[in-house]
C-alpha cells in the first residue's frame, strides 16, 4: 500500500496501531519524514554507513546480557610454542553450548586468512551442547586435517578459522610473560586487535546444522547471530591464548592480560567483494535491515520536542564519538572522508546541540541536527549522526529490531494473477533508476562477478581481459530489469506473467525481486554493479556496518578492514556480560605502569 | 555421509546452472530438487536425467489452446525438473482468473519424481490436483514408474500428497497430464499411499540427509564446479 505521504510500499507491520502503541501518534507525518529509496540505496549512502544499535553484534551482546547468558572457560591447555586446545562452555537459556578452539604452534608467518589458503593459526568449532573435552578435540582433529575438504555433523553450527596479528600477539605473549602489561597505545596503533578472523562457514557447509531448522526461540534464531557469535568467542580466545602461553613460559613472572585492555581488544577483520554479492542476492533481507533503520530515523526527526535527559544522552555520544574518530587513521583512497573532517563535522553538530539546550530551544532539535548534518555536505556525518538517533531512541529501536524476522519472512514469489503490464508498471515506477542507465557503452559492462574453483569465492572479472564472463554470476539487476521490461513491451499488456516465465524461466527470480519491491521498499542498491566506476567498498562497508563493524578502513575500493568487538564487555567472575554494548569502545586507557603496578 | 539441507540447497543452485540453466530458473527450481530428494531420495536422479536430456538448442516451451479449454505444453523431450515451478504457476494463474476445473497436458518428458512437488504447490494455493504420469518409454533408471498423484484433497494437509501405481495407455509415454480443481478429486485408488513431502522437507532441514558420497561428488560438486572459474594469481586478486 502506498500513499502521497509515502509513495513506497508501506511494510505491512508497520500499522498506525503498532506506530501508535510506540508512541508514534503523527503516523502521516512518520510517514513523510522516511527517506527516499534514491537516498538510502545510493551506493554513496551506503558507503558512508555506520554501525548502530540494530547492528547484529549489538543485538546478540544486549540478547546475551538481557538473558543471562554464561560463557565459562572449561580448558586452556596450550604449550610454551602456543599449541593446543581451548574449550568454553556457553549456556544460553535452556540451551547449551560448547566453543572449541585448536591453537596452531607461533610460527614466522603472517597470515592473510584468504579463503584459498589451507594453514590457519586458530581453528573453532560452534557445537550445540555440552561436548566431551574428547570428542572436542576430535572435532578439532578433523577441521585441521582436512580444512575445506572436512566434515561434521549435525551438532555443529559451524567452523571458523581466525590467525594470529603476529607483531603484536607475539609482542602481548612476551610483555605478560615478562611480568608486564603491554603498551595499550602499541595495541591501539596496531589497529586494536591481537586475531583476526578468518571467516565463519556454518549453515550447511561442511555438513553443519542449517540455520533454517533452529526454531524462533533459538539463541542463535536471528540472523548472523551465529556468525557473530563465534566472532566474539575468538576475542576471548585470544586473550586467554596470550595468558596461557606466557604462563607456560614463564610461570613464575607472567601476569595477566589487564582487563582493560582485554576489554579494549577486538577482533580484526577483512573482507572482500564477495559482500556485494550477498547484498544483491538476498534482497529482502537488505529490504528489511533498511526498513528498520530508516522507521527509527524517521521516528526521531519526527519528534516535536526533544527531553532533555535525550539531549544530554546525545551530548555524551557524539563527545564519545568525536573522541573516537580523533584516534582513527585515515585512508589513502580518493572518495572516502577523513576520520578527522568527520570528527569536525559532528564537533560542530556538537556545538549546534549545546547552543539550543542553552537556550531551551527543543523544538523538533532531532530534525535540525539531522538536516544541519545533512547541509554540511558530509555522508559520513549525516550517516553518523543517523547511528546516534537510533541509539538515543533506544526503546523504539528495539522495539522496531523484534519486527525483523516478520520482514524477512515478506514472501518472495511469483503472484499468479500478475500480467506482463503489471510487471511493467511495476519496472517503471520503482525501477527507474535502472531504466535509466545506459548500458550499451563498454564501460557500463566492464565487469563481471564469478565463483573461483577455489571454494567458490567471489571474484570480480574484466570482461575485455579475462575468460570466463559467459560463467558470470548474477548481480545485474539494472540488466536484467531492462531486458525483462524489453520482452514484456512485445507482449499484449494482459498476458498472464505466468505464461511468460513458462517460456523465459531465467527471468522468474527477477519478477520475484520485482514483485519483492511491491511489498518492501528499499530492496535494491541502486546502482549498475557491472560499470567499470562502481566501488565494491561501498556494499563492503555497508554490509559491515549492518553486522556491527564500528570503523571500517577501505584498503582498496574492493579490500575493507576493520575491528569488531572493540570495547565490547566481556564476561565477568559469574559468566555473564558486565554490560550492554557501548556505541564506541571507550579509550580511556590505562598507562602500562599503572596496570603493571 | 550425511549432507545438510543448506549444504545441498547452495550445491544444487550450481549444479543446475552446470546443466546450462540460467541463475534465475536454477534458482527456482531447487526447492522441487530438494523436495524431491528428501521425500523420494531421487535429486541426485533428476540431475542425471537433466543431464541426458540436455539440449541447449531446443525451442523454448508455450502452453498451447488444445480446444474444450484445455491447454498443453510440449517440452520435446527436456525434463521436468526445470520447469516444475513454471507448471504450478501457470495453473495457478489458471485458478487465479478462472473457476472450474483445468486440464494441462505436458508431453514430450521426463523426470516424473518432481511431480509430487507440483501437486504440494497447488495444494499450497488450494488447489487440489491429479496428475497422472506415464513414464517414457526407454527405462533410464532414474525415471519413475507411472503413477498417479493427488494432492489437495480434503483430510490432506497442502504438504501431503496420495500416490499410487498405474498402467499407463498404450502410447502415452512420457507426458504428464494435469487437472486441477473440483474434478482432479475423484479417482482416488484404493490402495493409494499417502506422503509427506512436508514432514520429508522439514526432516531434511533439521537432521540432513544420509547420501552415498560418491554420488555426491559426481553430481553435485562436480556438475557445480563447470560453473567455477579457475584460478590464478591474478584471480585471487579479484576477491578484493
Amino acid at each position: 500500500m502506498t500513499d502521497t505521504a509515502f509513495p513506497l510500499p508501506k511494510p505491512a507491520l508497520l500499522t498506525a496501531d503498532w506506530l501508535r502503541a510506540q508512541g508514534v501518534e503523527d503516523g502521516e507525518g512518520f510517514w513523510r519524514a522516511l527517506r527516499p529509496e534514491a537516498v538510502v540505496c545510493a551506493p554513496a549512502t551506503m558507503r558512508a554507513a555506520k554501525s548502530t544499535r540494530l547492528g547484529f553484534t549489538n543485538s546478540l551482546m544486549r540478547r546475551m546480557r538481557r538473558e543471562g547468558w554464561t560463557i565459562t572457560l572449561r580448558l586452556s591447555d596450550l604449550q610454551a610454542t602456543g599449541e593446543g586446545m581451548i574449550v568454553y562452555d556457553i549456556a544460553a537459556g535452556e540451551r547449551a553450548f560448547t566453543f572449541l578452539a585448536w591453537c596452531e604452534a607461533g610460527g614466522e608467518e603472517d597470515r592473510l586468512g584468504r579463503f584459498y589458503e589451507v594453514d590457519y593459526d586458530f581453528y573453532g568449532s560452534l557445537r550445540e551442547g555440552r561436548t566431551p573435552t574428547a570428542q572436542a578435540r576430535d572435532e578439532a582433529e578433523r577441521m585441521r586435517r582436512n580444512v575445506w575438504r572436512g566434515r561434521t555433523d549435525n551438532g555443529c553450527l559451524g567452523w571458523t578459522v581466525a590467525n594470529r596479528s603476529k607483531r603484536l600477539f607475539a609482542d602481548v605473549v612476551e610483555t605478560l610473560a615478562a611480568g608486564r602489561q603491554p603498551d595499550p597505545g602499541r595495541i591501539a596503533e596496531g589497529g586494536g586487535y591481537i586475531l583476526r578472523n578468518a571467516g565463519w562457514y556454518g549453515n550447511g557447509r561442511h555438513g553443519s546444522r542449517s540455520w533454517l531448522s533452529l526454531p524462533a526461540d533459538h539463541p542463535f534464531a536471528a540472523p548472523y547471530h551465529v556468525d557473530l557469535f563465534a566472532l566474539y568467542m575468538w576475542r576471548l580466545v585470544a586473550a586467554e591464548a596470550a595468558n596461557t602461553i606466557a604462563a607456560r613460559r614463564a610461570p613464575q613472572r607472567a601476569v595477566r592480560l589487564d582487563a582493560g585492555i582485554a576489554g579494549y581488544l577486538g577482533v580484526g577483520n577483512s573482507s572482500g567483494i564477495g559482500m556485494v554479492a550477498t547484498l544483491v542476492r538476498w534482497p529482502t533481507w537488505f529490504a528489511s535491515y533498511n526498513v528498520l533503520r530508516e522507521t527509527v530515523i524517521a521516528r526521531a526527526v519526527i519528534r516535536d520536542s526533544v527531553a532533555p535527559e535525550a539531549a544530554a544522552r546525545m551530548a555524551g555520544l557524539l563527545a564519545q564519538t568525536i573522541a573516537f574518530y580523533d584516534r582513527q587513521p585515515a585512508s589513502d583512497l580518493p572518495g572516502i572522508e577523513s576520520p578527522a573532517g568527520l570528527s569536525r563535522g559532528l564537533a560542530r553538530l556538537a556545538e549546534t546541540l549545546r547552543a539550543r539546550v542553552q537556550a531551551k530551544d527543543m523544538g523538533f532539535l532531532w530534525r535540525d541536527l539531522a538536516e544541519a548534518a545533512k547541509a554540511a555536505g558530509s555522508a559520513e556525518v549525516s550517516e553518523q549522526f543517523n547511528a546516534l538517533l537510533i541509539e538515543v531512541e533506544a526503546e523504539f529501536a528495539d522495539a522496531v529490531e523484534g519486527l525483523l524476522g516478520a520482514l524477512m519472512n515478506t514472501p518472495r514469489g511469483i503472484d499468479p494473477a500478475a500480467t506482463a503490464g503489471d510487471i511493467r508498471r511495476i519496472i517503471a515506477g520503482r525501477y527507474g533508476w535502472a531504466l535509466a542507465l545506459d548500458l550499451t557503452t563498454p564501460e557500463s559492462r566492464a565487469h563481471f562477478w564469478y565463483k573461483s574453483e577455489e571454494n567458490g569465492e567471489n571474484r570480480r572479472g574484466e570482461r575485455a581481459v579475462d575468460a570466463g564472463a559467459e560463467r558470470e554470476t548474477f548481480v545485474d539487476v539494472a540488466g536484467i530489469v531492462q531486458e525483462l521490461d524489453r520482452r514484456l513491451a512485445a507482449l499484449p499488456a494482459e498476458t498472464p506473467i505466468a505464461d511468460f516465465l513458462l517460456t523465459w524461466p531465467e527471468y522468474t527470480n527477477a519478477v520475484a525481486r520485482i514483485l519483492l519491491a511491491t511489498r518492501l521498499p528499499y530492496s535494491e542498491v541502486q546502482a549498475n554493479i557491472l560499470h567499470r566506476d562502481f566501488l565494491p567498498m561501498d556494499g563492503i562497508r555497508y554490509l559491515l556496518s549492518i553486522y556491527g563493524l564500528q570503523y571500517s578502513l577501505p584498503y582498496s575500493t574492493r579490500w575493507v578492514r576493520g575491528v569488531f568487538y572493540q570495547g565490547a564487555p566481556l564476561p565477568g567472575a559469574d559468566g555473564r556480560l558486565q554490560s550492554d554494548p557501548a556505541i564506541f569502545p571507550v579509550l580511556d586507557l590505562p598507562r602500562p605502569e599503572e596496570v603493571s603496578a | 555421509m550425511r549432507v545438510s539441507y543448506g549444504e545441498m540447497r547452495r550445491a544444487a543452485v550450481d549444479a543446475l546452472r552446470g546443466l546450462g540453466l540460467g541463475f534465475g530458473q536454477a534458482e527456482d527450481a531447487v526447492e522441487a530438487l530438494l523436495v524431491t530428494q528428501a521425500a523420494f531420495g531421487r535429486g541426485y536422479g533428476l540431475i542425471r536425467l537433466a543431464e541426458a536430456a540436455r539440449d541447449d538448442s531446443r525451442p523454448r516451451p508455450a502452453p498451447e489452446s488444445t480446444g474444450n479449454g484445455q491447454e498443453r505444453i510440449d517440452l520435446r523431450g527436456a525434463t521436468l525438473l526445470p520447469w516444475a515451478e513454471r507448471i504450478a504457476d501457470l495453473l495457478r494463474a489458471r485458478h487465479a482468473t478462472g473457476n472450474g476445473s483445468h486440464r494441462l497436458e505436458v508431453a514430450g518428458t521426463a523426470g516424473g519424481w518432481v511431480l509430487p512437488q507440483i501437486a504440494r504447490r497447488l495444494a499450497l494455493a488450494g488447489i487440489a490436483s491429479r496428475i497422472e504420469w506415464a513414464a517414457p518409454q526407454g527405462g533410464h533408471p532414474d525415471e519413475a514408474g507411472s503413477f498417479l498423484c493427488f494432492g489437495g484433497l480434503a483430510g490432506l494437509a497442502p504438504g501431503q500428497v496420495m500416490l499410487a501405481h498405474r498402467q499407463a495407455p498404450a502410447g502415452a509415454a512420457g507426458r504428464a497430464g494435469i487437472v486441477t480443481g473440483p474434478e482432479a478429486a475423484s479417482g482416488l485408488p484404493a490402495g493409494a499411499r499417502m506422503v509427506d513431502l512436508d514432514a520429508a522437507l522439514a526432516g531434511f532441514i533439521a537432521e540432513g540427509l544420509p547420501v552415498d558420497a560418491a554420488e555426491h561428488a559426481q553430481w553435485f560438486a562436480e556438475i557445480a564446479a563447470r560453473v567455477r572459474l579457475p584460478t590464478s594469481e591474478r584471480s585471487r586478486a579479484q576477491a578484493g
